[in-house]
Protein backbone atom coordinates (compact mmCIF):
# COMPACT_ATOMS: atom_id res chain seq x y z
CA UNK A 1 0.00 0.00 0.00
CA UNK A 2 1.18 3.54 -0.93
CA UNK A 3 1.45 5.87 1.53
CA UNK A 4 -0.56 9.30 1.69
CA UNK A 5 2.52 10.88 1.40
CA UNK A 6 3.21 9.18 -1.77
CA UNK A 7 0.26 9.33 -3.38
CA UNK A 8 0.03 13.01 -2.85
CA UNK A 9 3.23 13.57 -4.19
CA UNK A 10 2.34 11.62 -7.69
CA UNK A 11 -0.85 13.03 -7.91
CA UNK A 12 -0.95 16.19 -6.64
CA UNK A 13 -4.15 15.69 -4.44
CA UNK A 14 -5.47 13.01 -1.82
CA UNK A 15 -9.15 12.41 -1.45
CA UNK A 16 -11.88 12.93 -1.25
CA UNK A 17 -12.59 11.86 2.42
CA UNK A 18 -15.37 12.35 5.05
CA UNK A 19 -15.53 15.23 7.57
CA UNK A 20 -14.95 14.09 11.11
CA UNK A 21 -17.53 16.03 12.23
CA UNK A 22 -20.87 16.04 10.85
CA UNK A 23 -22.48 18.40 13.39
CA UNK A 24 -20.25 20.78 12.82
CA UNK A 25 -20.43 20.42 9.40
CA UNK A 26 -24.50 20.55 9.40
CA UNK A 27 -23.93 23.98 11.91
CA UNK A 28 -21.59 25.35 8.94
CA UNK A 29 -24.06 24.18 6.04
CA UNK A 30 -26.93 26.17 8.00
CA UNK A 31 -25.40 29.03 8.46
CA UNK A 32 -23.44 29.30 4.68
CA UNK A 33 -25.93 31.08 3.07
CA UNK A 34 -26.62 33.40 5.18
CA UNK A 35 -23.11 34.41 5.67
CA UNK A 36 -22.43 34.80 1.93
CA UNK A 37 -25.01 36.97 1.77
CA UNK A 38 -24.18 39.45 4.57
CA UNK A 39 -20.69 39.87 4.45
CA UNK A 40 -18.09 40.01 6.49
CA UNK A 41 -17.62 43.39 9.04
CA UNK A 42 -14.10 42.52 8.58
CA UNK A 43 -13.31 42.18 4.91
CA UNK A 44 -17.07 43.78 3.69
CA UNK A 45 -16.97 40.89 1.41
CA UNK A 46 -19.19 37.35 1.93
CA UNK A 47 -16.72 34.64 0.54
CA UNK A 48 -13.63 35.22 2.08
CA UNK A 49 -11.45 34.58 5.11
CA UNK A 50 -15.07 34.24 6.78
CA UNK A 51 -13.02 31.74 9.18
CA UNK A 52 -12.40 34.98 10.62
CA UNK A 53 -15.62 36.52 11.98
CA UNK A 54 -17.74 32.77 12.03
CA UNK A 55 -16.90 30.29 14.12
CA UNK A 56 -19.33 27.54 12.19
CA UNK A 57 -16.42 28.21 9.53
CA UNK A 58 -13.52 28.18 11.69
CA UNK A 59 -14.28 24.82 13.37
CA UNK A 60 -14.71 23.06 9.49
CA UNK A 61 -11.92 24.54 8.59
CA UNK A 62 -10.09 22.40 11.60
CA UNK A 63 -12.21 19.70 11.46
CA UNK A 64 -9.77 16.81 12.80
CA UNK A 65 -10.11 14.82 10.12
CA UNK A 66 -8.56 17.99 8.01
CA UNK A 67 -5.73 18.72 10.30
CA UNK A 68 -4.83 14.80 10.50
CA UNK A 69 -4.44 14.50 6.70
CA UNK A 70 -2.52 17.65 5.88
CA UNK A 71 -0.26 16.18 9.57
CA UNK A 72 0.35 13.40 7.44
CA UNK A 73 1.63 15.56 4.19
CA UNK A 74 3.96 18.53 6.09
CA UNK A 75 4.21 17.56 9.47
CA UNK A 76 2.55 18.81 12.59
CA UNK A 77 2.87 22.69 12.64
CA UNK A 78 0.15 24.17 10.47
CA UNK A 79 -1.28 27.67 9.47
CA UNK A 80 -4.74 28.85 8.35
CA UNK A 81 -4.05 31.61 6.32
CA UNK A 82 -7.51 31.61 4.33
CA UNK A 83 -10.62 30.45 3.14
CA UNK A 84 -13.15 31.03 0.47
CA UNK A 85 -16.65 29.96 -0.52
CA UNK A 86 -17.53 28.75 -4.04
CA UNK A 87 -21.09 29.41 -4.71
CA UNK A 88 -22.16 28.52 -7.99
CA UNK A 89 -25.49 28.86 -9.31
CA UNK A 90 -27.00 26.60 -12.22
CA UNK A 91 -26.12 27.27 -15.77
CA UNK A 92 -23.02 29.87 -14.44
CA UNK A 93 -19.41 29.51 -16.90
CA UNK A 94 -17.55 27.32 -15.91
CA UNK A 95 -13.71 27.41 -13.90
CA UNK A 96 -11.04 27.37 -16.26
CA UNK A 97 -7.82 25.06 -15.95
CA UNK A 98 -5.51 27.02 -13.86
CA UNK A 99 -2.73 26.43 -10.77
CA UNK A 100 -3.56 28.20 -7.76
CA UNK A 101 0.06 28.55 -6.91
CA UNK A 102 -0.15 31.56 -9.56
CA UNK A 103 -2.24 33.70 -7.48
CA UNK A 104 -1.11 33.14 -3.99
CA UNK A 105 0.47 35.68 -1.59
CA UNK A 106 2.51 32.69 -0.68
CA UNK A 107 5.29 30.46 -1.97
CA UNK A 108 3.30 27.00 -0.67
CA UNK A 109 -0.29 26.27 0.04
CA UNK A 110 -2.15 23.01 0.68
CA UNK A 111 -6.04 23.41 0.19
CA UNK A 112 -8.86 21.31 1.56
CA UNK A 113 -11.83 22.08 -0.81
CA UNK A 114 -15.17 21.05 1.23
CA UNK A 115 -18.38 20.21 -0.41
CA UNK A 116 -21.33 21.84 0.78
CA UNK A 117 -23.80 20.65 -1.63
CA UNK A 118 -23.40 17.32 -3.10
CA UNK A 119 -21.34 17.61 -5.74
CA UNK A 120 -21.59 15.37 -9.04
CA UNK A 121 -20.26 15.67 -12.52
CA UNK A 122 -23.52 17.30 -13.72
CA UNK A 123 -23.10 20.14 -11.48
CA UNK A 124 -19.83 20.65 -12.69
CA UNK A 125 -17.42 19.14 -9.91
CA UNK A 126 -14.11 19.53 -9.10
CA UNK A 127 -11.83 18.33 -11.90
CA UNK A 128 -8.11 17.56 -11.75
CA UNK A 129 -5.20 16.75 -13.95
CA UNK A 130 -3.23 14.11 -11.82
CA UNK A 131 0.41 14.75 -11.89
CA UNK A 132 0.07 17.94 -13.25
CA UNK A 133 1.39 19.62 -10.45
CA UNK A 134 5.02 18.72 -10.98
CA UNK A 135 5.50 21.96 -13.31
CA UNK A 136 3.91 25.26 -14.09
CA UNK A 137 1.77 25.10 -16.80
CA UNK A 138 1.75 28.26 -19.69
CA UNK A 139 -0.93 30.27 -19.70
CA UNK A 140 -2.77 32.36 -21.90
CA UNK A 141 -5.34 35.14 -21.20
CA UNK A 142 -8.98 34.76 -20.32
CA UNK A 143 -11.32 36.72 -22.44
CA UNK A 144 -13.92 39.10 -20.62
CA UNK A 145 -16.65 36.26 -20.10
CA UNK A 146 -13.87 34.01 -18.00
CA UNK A 147 -14.04 33.93 -14.01
CA UNK A 148 -9.70 34.52 -13.88
CA UNK A 149 -7.66 36.68 -16.48
CA UNK A 150 -5.44 33.94 -17.05
CA UNK A 151 -6.11 30.24 -17.43
CA UNK A 152 -3.71 27.20 -18.82
CA UNK A 153 -2.73 26.28 -22.41
CA UNK A 154 -5.59 24.28 -23.32
CA UNK A 155 -3.25 22.39 -25.48
CA UNK A 156 -0.78 21.70 -22.71
CA UNK A 157 -3.95 20.77 -20.00
CA UNK A 158 -5.03 18.16 -22.88
CA UNK A 159 -1.75 16.37 -22.15
CA UNK A 160 -2.46 15.66 -18.58
CA UNK A 161 -5.53 13.20 -17.94
CA UNK A 162 -8.44 14.23 -16.33
CA UNK A 163 -10.19 13.26 -13.34
CA UNK A 164 -13.65 14.26 -11.91
CA UNK A 165 -14.03 14.52 -8.21
CA UNK A 166 -17.50 14.02 -7.36
CA UNK A 167 -18.27 13.98 -3.74
CA UNK A 168 -21.27 13.80 -1.06
CA UNK A 169 -21.89 16.71 0.61
CA UNK A 170 -19.34 16.72 3.82
CA UNK A 171 -16.41 15.13 1.97
CA UNK A 172 -13.08 16.84 1.27
CA UNK A 173 -9.53 16.97 -1.20
CA UNK A 174 -6.66 17.76 -0.38
CA UNK A 175 -5.11 20.05 -3.44
CA UNK A 176 -1.50 21.05 -4.08
CA UNK A 177 -1.58 24.34 -5.13
CA UNK A 178 0.31 23.51 -8.37
CA UNK A 179 -2.09 20.73 -9.39
CA UNK A 180 -3.92 21.89 -12.49
CA UNK A 181 -7.96 21.94 -11.68
CA UNK A 182 -10.96 23.13 -13.42
CA UNK A 183 -14.44 22.90 -13.15
CA UNK A 184 -17.33 22.31 -15.34
CA UNK A 185 -20.60 24.68 -15.72
CA UNK A 186 -23.34 23.99 -12.93
CA UNK A 187 -25.57 22.26 -15.09
CA UNK A 188 -27.68 21.03 -12.15
CA UNK A 189 -30.62 22.59 -10.67
CA UNK A 190 -29.76 23.70 -7.36
CA UNK A 191 -26.43 25.66 -6.27
CA UNK A 192 -23.02 23.61 -5.98
CA UNK A 193 -21.56 25.49 -2.50
CA UNK A 194 -17.92 24.47 -1.13
CA UNK A 195 -15.34 26.11 0.99
CA UNK A 196 -11.81 26.24 0.47
CA UNK A 197 -9.63 26.38 3.02
CA UNK A 198 -5.89 27.17 2.77
CA UNK A 199 -2.98 26.04 4.86
CA UNK A 200 0.41 26.82 4.79
CA UNK A 201 3.25 25.36 6.98
CA UNK A 202 5.18 28.40 9.73
CA UNK A 203 8.68 28.58 7.79
CA UNK A 204 6.33 30.17 5.00
CA UNK A 205 5.58 33.56 4.48
CA UNK A 206 2.13 34.96 4.23
CA UNK A 207 2.04 38.68 2.41
CA UNK A 208 -0.86 39.76 4.22
CA UNK A 209 -0.46 42.95 2.03
CA UNK A 210 -0.87 41.36 -1.42
CA UNK A 211 -4.35 40.11 -3.17
CA UNK A 212 -6.20 38.71 -2.22
CA UNK A 213 -5.65 39.59 1.29
CA UNK A 214 -6.50 43.28 3.40
CA UNK A 215 -5.57 44.98 5.75
CA UNK A 216 -6.18 43.89 9.19
CA UNK A 217 -5.52 39.71 7.97
CA UNK A 218 -3.71 37.54 10.31
CA UNK A 219 -3.31 34.00 10.21
CA UNK A 220 -4.07 31.33 13.15
CA UNK A 221 -2.12 28.90 14.06
CA UNK A 222 -4.16 25.75 14.46
CA UNK A 223 -1.83 22.80 15.00
CA UNK A 224 1.58 22.30 16.44
CA UNK A 225 3.85 25.53 16.94
CA UNK A 226 5.34 28.32 15.15
CA UNK A 227 9.56 28.45 15.23
CA UNK A 228 9.56 31.02 12.66
CA UNK A 229 7.80 33.98 13.70
CA UNK A 230 7.15 35.37 10.09
CA UNK A 231 3.76 35.70 9.44
CA UNK A 232 1.28 37.91 11.81
CA UNK A 233 -0.79 35.43 13.91
CA UNK A 234 -3.83 36.14 15.76
CA UNK A 235 -7.20 34.24 17.52
CA UNK A 236 -9.26 32.25 15.70
CA UNK A 237 -13.38 33.98 16.12
CA UNK A 238 -15.02 33.25 19.65
CA UNK A 239 -17.97 30.67 19.52
CA UNK A 240 -20.87 31.56 19.66
CA UNK A 241 -22.97 31.36 22.97
CA UNK A 242 -25.94 29.41 23.00
CA UNK A 243 -29.22 31.28 23.04
CA UNK A 244 -30.06 30.36 26.82
CA UNK A 245 -27.05 31.67 27.70
CA UNK A 246 -27.08 35.06 26.29
CA UNK A 247 -27.52 38.39 28.43
CA UNK A 248 -30.80 39.83 28.56
CA UNK A 249 -31.09 42.71 26.35
CA UNK B 1 9.76 21.45 -8.59
CA UNK B 2 9.57 17.63 -7.65
CA UNK B 3 7.96 15.02 -5.45
CA UNK B 4 9.01 11.70 -3.36
CA UNK B 5 8.98 9.89 -6.60
CA UNK B 6 10.88 11.98 -8.51
CA UNK B 7 13.21 11.96 -5.43
CA UNK B 8 13.58 8.06 -6.01
CA UNK B 9 14.56 9.54 -9.69
CA UNK B 10 17.17 12.07 -8.89
CA UNK B 11 18.87 9.68 -6.62
CA UNK B 12 18.75 7.10 -9.32
CA UNK B 13 20.43 9.80 -11.35
CA UNK B 14 22.88 10.99 -8.92
CA UNK B 15 24.16 7.40 -8.28
CA UNK B 16 24.88 6.83 -12.04
CA UNK B 17 26.40 10.57 -12.21
CA UNK B 18 28.74 9.35 -9.70
CA UNK B 19 29.75 6.13 -10.14
CA UNK B 20 33.21 5.79 -10.29
CA UNK B 21 33.27 9.61 -8.62
CA UNK B 22 32.25 8.35 -5.24
CA UNK B 23 32.52 5.34 -3.57
CA UNK B 24 28.44 4.89 -3.16
CA UNK B 25 25.43 7.21 -2.49
CA UNK B 26 24.01 6.75 0.79
CA UNK B 27 20.45 7.96 1.85
CA UNK B 28 20.03 9.28 5.48
CA UNK B 29 16.22 8.32 6.34
CA UNK B 30 14.45 10.39 8.41
CA UNK B 31 12.60 9.83 11.43
CA UNK B 32 9.91 12.07 10.22
CA UNK B 33 7.34 10.75 7.84
CA UNK B 34 6.32 13.73 5.79
CA UNK B 35 10.72 14.35 5.46
CA UNK B 36 11.37 10.71 4.17
CA UNK B 37 14.64 11.65 3.44
CA UNK B 38 16.79 13.64 5.64
CA UNK B 39 19.83 13.47 3.36
CA UNK B 40 21.86 11.71 1.01
CA UNK B 41 26.09 11.16 0.98
CA UNK B 42 28.12 10.91 -1.59
CA UNK B 43 30.94 8.12 0.33
CA UNK B 44 34.37 8.96 -0.22
CA UNK B 45 33.82 11.36 -3.49
CA UNK B 46 36.90 12.21 -5.29
CA UNK B 47 37.13 16.00 -5.34
CA UNK B 48 38.39 17.91 -8.32
CA UNK B 49 42.03 18.45 -8.71
CA UNK B 50 43.48 21.29 -6.47
CA UNK B 51 41.57 20.56 -3.36
CA UNK B 52 41.98 19.53 -0.39
CA UNK B 53 41.78 16.81 0.88
CA UNK B 54 40.89 15.19 -2.43
CA UNK B 55 38.43 12.81 -1.25
CA UNK B 56 35.82 13.58 1.54
CA UNK B 57 31.97 12.27 2.09
CA UNK B 58 29.82 14.83 1.46
CA UNK B 59 26.63 15.17 3.26
CA UNK B 60 23.35 16.95 1.78
CA UNK B 61 20.88 17.75 3.44
CA UNK B 62 17.52 18.03 2.24
CA UNK B 63 15.23 20.74 3.44
CA UNK B 64 11.71 20.35 5.04
CA UNK B 65 9.37 20.74 1.75
CA UNK B 66 12.26 19.25 -0.49
CA UNK B 67 9.07 17.47 -2.16
CA UNK B 68 7.39 20.52 -2.70
CA UNK B 69 9.21 23.86 -3.01
CA UNK B 70 12.85 23.55 -1.90
CA UNK B 71 16.18 22.68 -3.24
CA UNK B 72 18.98 21.22 -1.80
CA UNK B 73 21.72 23.77 -1.87
CA UNK B 74 23.93 22.93 1.16
CA UNK B 75 26.95 20.26 1.45
CA UNK B 76 28.66 19.48 4.81
CA UNK B 77 32.36 17.77 5.12
CA UNK B 78 34.20 16.39 8.04
CA UNK B 79 37.09 18.97 7.18
CA UNK B 80 37.50 21.92 5.60
CA UNK B 81 38.58 22.24 2.07
CA UNK B 82 41.17 24.13 1.23
CA UNK B 83 42.27 25.20 -2.57
CA UNK B 84 45.32 27.01 -4.11
CA UNK B 85 45.69 30.81 -3.56
CA UNK B 86 48.35 33.36 -4.46
CA UNK B 87 50.46 33.16 -1.48
CA UNK B 88 49.48 29.02 -0.72
CA UNK B 89 46.79 26.85 -0.08
CA UNK B 90 43.45 29.15 1.27
CA UNK B 91 40.20 27.80 2.75
CA UNK B 92 38.05 27.41 -0.11
CA UNK B 93 35.63 30.29 -0.48
CA UNK B 94 31.94 29.94 1.20
CA UNK B 95 33.22 26.93 3.28
CA UNK B 96 32.75 27.86 6.63
CA UNK B 97 32.71 25.96 9.89
CA UNK B 98 28.94 24.97 11.05
CA UNK B 99 29.11 26.16 14.62
CA UNK B 100 26.23 26.17 17.20
CA UNK B 101 24.57 29.32 16.47
CA UNK B 102 24.26 28.39 12.04
CA UNK B 103 23.13 24.89 13.11
CA UNK B 104 20.52 26.27 15.62
CA UNK B 105 19.18 29.00 12.72
CA UNK B 106 19.04 26.32 10.25
CA UNK B 107 17.21 23.37 12.72
CA UNK B 108 13.77 24.46 11.68
CA UNK B 109 14.07 23.74 7.79
CA UNK B 110 16.11 20.29 8.13
CA UNK B 111 14.78 16.94 9.54
CA UNK B 112 18.50 15.80 9.07
CA UNK B 113 19.29 18.90 11.63
CA UNK B 114 16.80 18.20 13.83
CA UNK B 115 17.65 14.52 14.24
CA UNK B 116 21.32 14.73 13.85
CA UNK B 117 22.37 18.28 14.33
CA UNK B 118 25.12 17.36 17.40
CA UNK B 119 26.49 15.22 14.87
CA UNK B 120 27.38 17.56 12.58
CA UNK B 121 28.55 20.41 15.06
CA UNK B 122 31.78 21.20 13.92
CA UNK B 123 31.83 20.31 10.08
CA UNK B 124 32.14 22.31 7.84
CA UNK B 125 29.43 23.54 5.59
CA UNK B 126 29.71 24.75 1.52
CA UNK B 127 26.81 26.35 0.22
CA UNK B 128 26.23 26.70 -3.59
CA UNK B 129 23.08 28.49 -4.65
CA UNK B 130 22.17 30.42 -8.21
CA UNK B 131 23.14 34.30 -8.69
CA UNK B 132 19.65 34.63 -9.40
CA UNK B 133 16.67 33.47 -7.94
CA UNK B 134 14.95 31.68 -10.77
CA UNK B 135 11.10 31.62 -12.16
CA UNK B 136 8.94 30.45 -8.82
CA UNK B 137 8.90 27.00 -8.24
CA UNK B 138 12.31 25.61 -10.67
CA UNK B 139 13.41 23.12 -8.48
CA UNK B 140 17.21 22.14 -8.97
CA UNK B 141 17.32 18.39 -8.72
CA UNK B 142 20.10 17.03 -7.01
CA UNK B 143 22.26 15.46 -9.53
CA UNK B 144 22.27 19.22 -11.22
CA UNK B 145 23.17 20.34 -7.46
CA UNK B 146 26.24 18.25 -7.28
CA UNK B 147 27.42 18.87 -10.65
CA UNK B 148 27.21 22.88 -9.93
CA UNK B 149 28.88 22.48 -6.66
CA UNK B 150 31.72 19.97 -8.16
CA UNK B 151 32.17 22.54 -11.32
CA UNK B 152 32.35 25.14 -8.19
CA UNK B 153 35.19 23.32 -6.95
CA UNK B 154 37.13 23.29 -9.80
CA UNK B 155 38.49 26.80 -10.03
CA UNK B 156 36.57 28.50 -6.78
CA UNK B 157 38.62 31.53 -6.28
CA UNK B 158 38.47 32.18 -9.69
CA UNK B 159 34.47 31.47 -9.65
CA UNK B 160 33.93 33.95 -6.92
CA UNK B 161 36.25 36.30 -8.92
CA UNK B 162 34.22 36.18 -11.65
CA UNK B 163 30.53 37.12 -10.43
CA UNK B 164 32.24 39.69 -8.54
CA UNK B 165 33.40 41.15 -12.02
CA UNK B 166 29.79 39.89 -13.32
CA UNK B 167 28.14 42.12 -10.12
CA UNK B 168 30.02 45.03 -10.31
CA UNK B 169 29.44 45.33 -14.25
CA UNK B 170 25.50 44.77 -13.26
CA UNK B 171 25.78 47.74 -10.86
CA UNK B 172 27.76 49.97 -12.90
CA UNK B 173 25.58 49.54 -15.82
CA UNK B 174 22.29 48.98 -14.69
CA UNK B 175 22.56 50.96 -11.00
CA UNK B 176 23.50 49.93 -7.87
CA UNK B 177 20.59 48.17 -6.10
CA UNK B 178 20.54 46.71 -2.42
CA UNK B 179 20.94 43.54 -4.10
CA UNK B 180 24.27 44.42 -5.79
CA UNK B 181 25.82 45.66 -2.53
CA UNK B 182 24.25 42.94 -0.59
CA UNK B 183 25.64 40.29 -3.03
CA UNK B 184 29.40 42.00 -3.73
CA UNK B 185 29.68 42.41 0.27
CA UNK B 186 28.95 38.81 0.72
CA UNK B 187 31.52 37.69 -2.61
CA UNK B 188 34.11 40.11 -1.29
CA UNK B 189 34.04 38.37 2.27
CA UNK B 190 33.64 34.80 0.78
CA UNK B 191 37.28 35.64 -0.83
CA UNK B 192 38.86 37.12 2.57
CA UNK B 193 38.44 40.49 1.06
CA UNK B 194 36.60 41.34 4.67
CA UNK B 195 37.68 45.11 4.78
CA UNK B 196 36.76 45.64 1.41
CA UNK B 197 33.16 44.18 2.16
CA UNK B 198 32.81 46.37 5.24
CA UNK B 199 33.70 49.29 3.24
CA UNK B 200 31.49 48.70 1.10
CA UNK B 201 28.47 48.18 3.15
CA UNK B 202 28.91 51.47 4.87
CA UNK B 203 29.20 53.12 1.46
CA UNK B 204 25.92 50.90 1.09
CA UNK B 205 24.61 52.44 4.16
CA UNK B 206 25.41 56.02 3.04
CA UNK B 207 23.53 54.67 -0.34
CA UNK B 208 20.40 53.02 1.31
CA UNK B 209 19.89 54.73 4.53
CA UNK B 210 16.61 53.00 5.27
CA UNK B 211 17.79 49.11 4.43
CA UNK B 212 17.58 46.80 6.99
CA UNK B 213 19.34 43.99 5.00
CA UNK B 214 22.53 46.33 4.48
CA UNK B 215 22.54 47.49 8.44
CA UNK B 216 22.15 43.43 9.67
CA UNK B 217 24.80 42.20 6.87
CA UNK B 218 27.25 45.32 8.17
CA UNK B 219 26.31 44.15 12.26
CA UNK B 220 26.85 40.56 10.91
CA UNK B 221 30.49 40.71 9.21
CA UNK B 222 31.69 42.52 12.16
CA UNK B 223 30.10 39.81 15.02
CA UNK B 224 32.13 37.39 12.71
CA UNK B 225 35.07 39.55 12.41
CA UNK B 226 35.24 39.80 16.48
CA UNK B 227 34.42 36.01 17.05
CA UNK B 228 37.53 34.87 14.51
CA UNK B 229 39.70 37.13 16.16
CA UNK B 230 38.43 36.39 20.00
CA UNK B 231 39.10 32.30 18.51
CA UNK B 232 42.42 33.17 17.07
CA UNK B 233 40.69 31.73 13.30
Amino acid sequence: VESELALFHRDGYLGPRPLADPAAFDRLRSRAGALIATGSALTGHGTYARHLDSPEVYQACVDSAILGCLRELVGPDLLLWNSSFWKVPPASVRTPWHQDALYWPTAFTLTCWIALTDVTEDSGCLTVAPGSHAQLAPTIECGPDGKFERAAEQAYVDRWPHRPIPMPAGNFVVLSDRILHASSPNNAEADRVALAVRFTIPSMRVYSDRLPLFEGHHSILVSGSDRFGLNKLGEPPRPRRPRSLSAPA
Amino acid sequence: MQNVADLRREITRLRTAMAGRAQSVRVVPSPESWNPVAAVELVDLNLPAGITPSRVTLRIPLPDLYGFACSAAVGITETPLTCAGPAGPVRVPFCVRADAATLAAQRPFYADLRARGDELAGRYTICVTPAQLPARFQHLPLPEFVDALLRYLADPVGAVQAEIERTTRTALTGGTTVVEVLRLAHLLDGIGERDEAARLLERGTELFPDDPWIRRQRRELGEQAATEAASGI
